[in-house]
């Protein structure tokens, strides 16, 4: 059976953190969010009249947002409900919520669990207080301490991972240092590091522009990185994509389902698909997208049907981002040997200069080629 | 034909925001030029970048009619614009020699300024009637006694009375009016001699071809008359001819002291050149009109389209704006660098910008220019004269005889308490002090010689810095002198880049590397492995400077599946990566060429 993953785009946040350049708007409450899933559900309703997703096996949900978690337990588990009706879930099936700190308490913890959510993505970006002031974060560290103890206390959430941001202002490796050492104080069994990228439309892009010199230079952001990718693999954690670390079987399923470039469906202001070859994008204007889901359109402003050239670039870019990497036999299944041969050369081209490892069956990102990946990736777009 | 004694011609000069333009709206609305709803503000200023930078590139003329009351008698004025900047100052001389007076404009706040001065002495030169105006006395600061001082020293003191004039409110406009008809004396000359006129501009029109701009000294033009150009001894038969009113108007002949356009067929703007002289072709006159000369362009740099899509554009571009701008001078050119571009000769830095500008917004294509230099004359051991127009073409240092420079003389009008620190950056600027002239003891000129070079790079700004924007200046062409010249090349990863290259004197040549080169360090992108940035002259190094490898470039985000973004990420930077251009293994982007022109900045 055709099996998908499912993203969920929550729009809404208590506040807007300022490099934030996701879709979201302030939260109303339980009414306004369960208005939201009614939306989504009619969207899905839409979608289903043209693509074939009914009764489709769902392998992963994943609520993104914004901040899912604002959403009361009872409201998520309507929606969930809805869904488990649509579509049919996988035994397996990995349910993940984004939720920060300051929006769970125990009890919710306990209704979370039971109403089908099993693993948790916790955006606690800093252990430091002065950084989470800066990133405009609506809560202060002890906050994090405390939601990471009633998660860990809570025995409801073996899987669960924690997001962290590193090159913020004035940070060296020892503060770094110091906040990864708290993090190992509880042990979660993944963990996504990013490193601050500030776009142009961020509130805080100006003080960036500004005052580049607060920040890590592009050497100590290098130092950052692969000190934390080295303490990591001795603590245990597989690097198993650029900024994704898990214990064995901790990966995130859903993620992964990305970086294989297998097929999804995302619902929801701003969501992405990826159906049958087709990439599509939704209305970034929460106002929009009701419009048009209360005409009973689509809210879809991009869509794109990948050439095959194209989809190859993005298959191997995708899976270079992974440890597993790209391998030569899925190349060659998928695509024309005389379309795979340019491509092949230039891999090999980029394991010779020692940015790529070749492995049995292919190539991954040699330790230098995750430090430059991009500059790998622009040369394998052409 | 206009009786003689009622006409007169006159042109108005002016330092740069004098109130040039704005006397000329009021003369133009006094003799009612213009309809009422056809006037707006600096009518003689066509272009939009005239109106913009307010200045006048090129000269313009128009006849009007003005009623003296006190006479009751109608007069015929022709009124010459002239452009207002030293880079244009041949052209300016042509339009001064179209008149027999000129009115010289002062701003009652500012007092004389440096290019009051230039165009004061041009229209001394070729004995025009100066009437001084000190314009702006409506305005709180104006002191028009100070200036009545300064009128003194540089006019002498039996000077033509002086008029109060608030162009902006018209006060004092008519006065002035009447002082042309008592000052400026009618023209000469006799409708039956030989045809002798004067080209003092032209413009290009597509159906018509070149219509030169002319003013008749002696004899007469009709329709299907045969001319002839003075100075390459081209025939055309003259189709038609009409006046300036303001728009051009078709009349049946023109007399002497008169001014007016032609129409004849000329195909190319080079066989009408400014300044030349127009006569008949079975009558011809004698003795051409004195100071013809081809305009020679001073300045080069090369234009390149930052798309190589561009260059037709561009080429297109050159081509057109060439037809109305004889002195406007390129050829093609190839850079290993830049790709496909053109090197472009012109009067001066402000030419040269007022040519990318039209280009860019005219053409709408975005050109590099690379920095603008000077044409060097050297003789090599083996007894070659060379012209050098581009530093890839300077010789070794070991190949040279002797290297010559243009000089220029500049006059910059200053403060008194802004000398020394004026003086210091002429010194700095390899200039030596010709004289010091107090026009009164608030005020001095001071005249300076310069090789040409200096003032290319950042000499204004700084000009203006030292004297808190007080100081003006303006300089004209002396001739060339003997210099210690070297070329400095740039290398990256010991691989000479042609485009970085650069001309300097032996004595700044080394501080000028070290600048370039650490600028360059900073506009570098890091690359995959370490860059040496090296400037040398032949082959000793004289500055050097790494920019380190390049050790962290991930894009670490990805969020909610939304691929596309990312890819779009990457395409932008490969997008970018394209855009600059492979030296050997190292990349540079365009900001690199640009680098050379600021090589003097802070």
């Amino acid at each position: 059976m055709r099996e998908i993953a499912l993203y969920i785009h929550f729009p809404f946040c208590l506040k807007k953190c300022r490099y934030c350049d996701f879709v979201s708007y302030p939260g109303q409450g339980d009414d306004c969010y369960s208005d939201y899933f009614h939306s989504v559900y009619q969207e899905l309703m839409v979608r289903g009249k043209t693509d074939s997703i009914e009764g489709a096996s769902i392998k992963s949900i994943y609520f993104g947002g914004g901040t899912p978690s604002l959403a009361s337990p009872k409201v998520l588990g309507q929606f969930l409900s809805l869904l488990s009706g649509y579509f049919v879930f996988s035994p397996s099936i990995e349910v993940t919520l984004e939720a920060n700190p300051g929006t769970l308490h125990p009890q919710k913890l306990r209704f979370l669990s039971e109403i089908g959510v099993n693993r948790l993505s916790l955006g606690i970006q800093s252990f430091n207080d002065r950084h989470l002031r800066f990133l405009g974060r609506t809560y202060a560290a002890t906050d994090v301490f405390r939601v990471l103890e009633e998660v860990v206390n809570a025995c409801l959430f073996p899987n669960y991972s924690v997001d962290m941001i590193y090159s913020l202002p004035l940070q060296t490796l020892s503060s770094w240092k110091k906040e990864i050492e708290f993090f190992f104080q509880y042990d979660p069994p993944h963990i996504s590091i990013y490193n601050l990228t500030v776009s142009p439309q961020v509130p805080l892009y100006s003080f960036w522009k500004r005052h580049r010199a607060v920040f890590p230079s592009q050497d100590e952001e290098a130092t950052l990185y692969q000190w934390t990718r080295k303490v990591l693999r001795k603590r245990g954690y597989d690097q198993y994509e650029i900024s994704n670390f898990a214990r064995p079987g901790y990966e995130c399923l859903h993620n992964l389902t990305y970086w294989r470039n297998q097929e999804s469906l995302g619902l929801g202001v701003s969501a992405c698909s990826y159906l049958e070859g087709k990439r599509q994008k939704n209305t970034w204007s929460y106002k929009r997208y009701r419009q048009m889901i209360e005409s009973g359109r689509l809210p879809t402003v991009l869509h794109e049907i990948l050439p095959p050239h194209q989809k190859m670039v993005e298959d191997i870019i995708l899976a270079l981002r992974t440890r597993e990497g790209i391998s030569r036999d899925r190349l060659l299944r998928h695509y024309a040997p005389e379309m795979v041969r340019p491509k092949q050369t230039i891999l090999q081209r980029l394991t010779t200069a020692g940015l790529l490892r070749e492995t049995s069956d292919g190539w991954t990102l040699s330790p230098r080629g995750i430090r430059l990946a991009n500059q790998v990736f622009v040369e394998l777009m052409d | 034909m206009q009786f003689r004694e009622t006409i007169r011609n006159f042109c108005i000069i002016a330092h740069i925001d004098h109130g040039k333009s704005t006397l000329a709206d009021r003369i133009l609305d006094i003799c009612h030029a213009i309809p009422k709803q056809k006037m707006r503000d600096q009518v003689l200023d066509q272009m939009d970048l005239e109106r913009e930078r307010g200045i006048t590139i090129k000269a313009k003329a128009i006849r009007l009619t003005y009623h003296s009351s006190s006479r009751d008698t109608s007069f015929l004025f022709n009124l010459i614009d002239t452009p207002g900047h030293a880079d244009f100052s041949y052209e300016v001389s042509r339009s001064l020699t179209a008149c027999e007076g000129a009115i010289l404009v002062i701003d009652a706040t500012q007092g004389v300024e440096a290019q009051t001065l230039a165009h004061a002495n041009l229209a001394f030169a070729q004995g025009l009637v100066i009437l001084p105006v000190i314009n702006k006395i409506d305005l709180p600061s104006a002191n028009p006694d100070r200036v009545q001082e300064e009128i003194k020293k540089i006019l002498g003191p039996d000077h033509l009375p002086v008029t109060l004039v608030s162009a902006k409110l018209g006060i004092g406009v008519e006065e002035l009016l009447e002082k042309i008809i008592d000052y400026i004396p009618p023209p000469q000359g006799h409708p039956d001699t030989p045809l002798k006129s004067l080209v003092f501009d032209s413009v290009y029109d597509s159906y018509r071809g070149v219509l030169p701009f002319i003013r008749i000294f002696s004899g007469r033009i009709e329709k299907g008359l045969e001319i002839m150009m003075y100075s390459n001894k081209q025939k055309y038969e003259v189709v038609e001819l009409g006046i300036f009113n303001p728009e051009m108007k078709e009349i049946d002949h023109l007399g002497p002291g008169e001014v007016g356009y032609i129409s004849c067929n000329i195909k190319t703007i080079r066989d009408c050149r400014v300044g030349d002289t127009i006569t008949s072709a079975k009558n011809p006159t004698i003795q051409a009109i004195p100071g013809y000369k081809q305009a020679k362009p001073m300045v080069f740099c090369c234009f390149y389209p930052v798309n190589s899509e561009g260059y037709e554009i561009l080429k297109e571009a050159l081509e057109k704006l060439q037809l109305n701008d004889a002195s406007l001078m390129y050829e093609p050119d190839t850079s290993e660098a830049l790709g496909f571009g053109f090197r472009c000769g012109f009067l001066g830095l402000l030419h040269m910008e007022i040519i990318q500008e039209r280009i860019e917004r005219e053409f709408h294509i975005e050109v590099i220019a690379t920095a603008p230099h000077v044409v060097y004359n050297v003789l090599t051991k083996n007894g070659d004269l060379i012209e050098v127009r581009s530093p890839k073409d300077f010789p070794s240092a070991g190949e040279i005889e002797e290297a010559e420079e243009p000089i220029v003389e500049i006059k910059i009008i200053t403060p008194s308490s802004a000398i020394g620190s004026i003086m210091e950056l002429c010194q700095s600027k390899r200039g030596t002090l010709q004289d010091m002239m107090y026009l009164d003891p608030n005020t001095v000129i001071i005249r300076y010689h310069l090789p040409m070079a200096e003032i290319l790079f950042d000499f204004y700004n700084r000009l203006k810095s030292v004297s808190r924007g007080y100081a003006s200046m303006d300089y004209e062409f002396k001739g060339y002198a003997s210099s210690d010249l070297v070329k400095v090349d740039i290398l990256m990863s010991k691989e000479k880049v042609d485009g970085l290259s650069f001309i300097s004197h032996q004595e700044s040549a080394t501080r000028r590397a070290r600048e370039l080169v650490t600028r360059l360090r900073k506009i570098i992108p890091r690359q995959m492995f370490t860059v040496s940035i090296q400037a040398a002259i032949g082959g000793k190094i004289i500055a050097r400077e790494d920019v380190a490898a390049l050790r962290k470039d991930v894009l670490q985000k990805c969020y909610g599946g939304d691929i596309t973004r990312k890819r779009k990420l990457l395409e932008k930077q490969k997008e970018g990566k394209k855009r600059m251009k492979a030296i050997g293994k190292v990349t540079l982007p365009q900001e690199a060429f640009l680098a050379v022109l600021k090589t003097e900045e802070q």
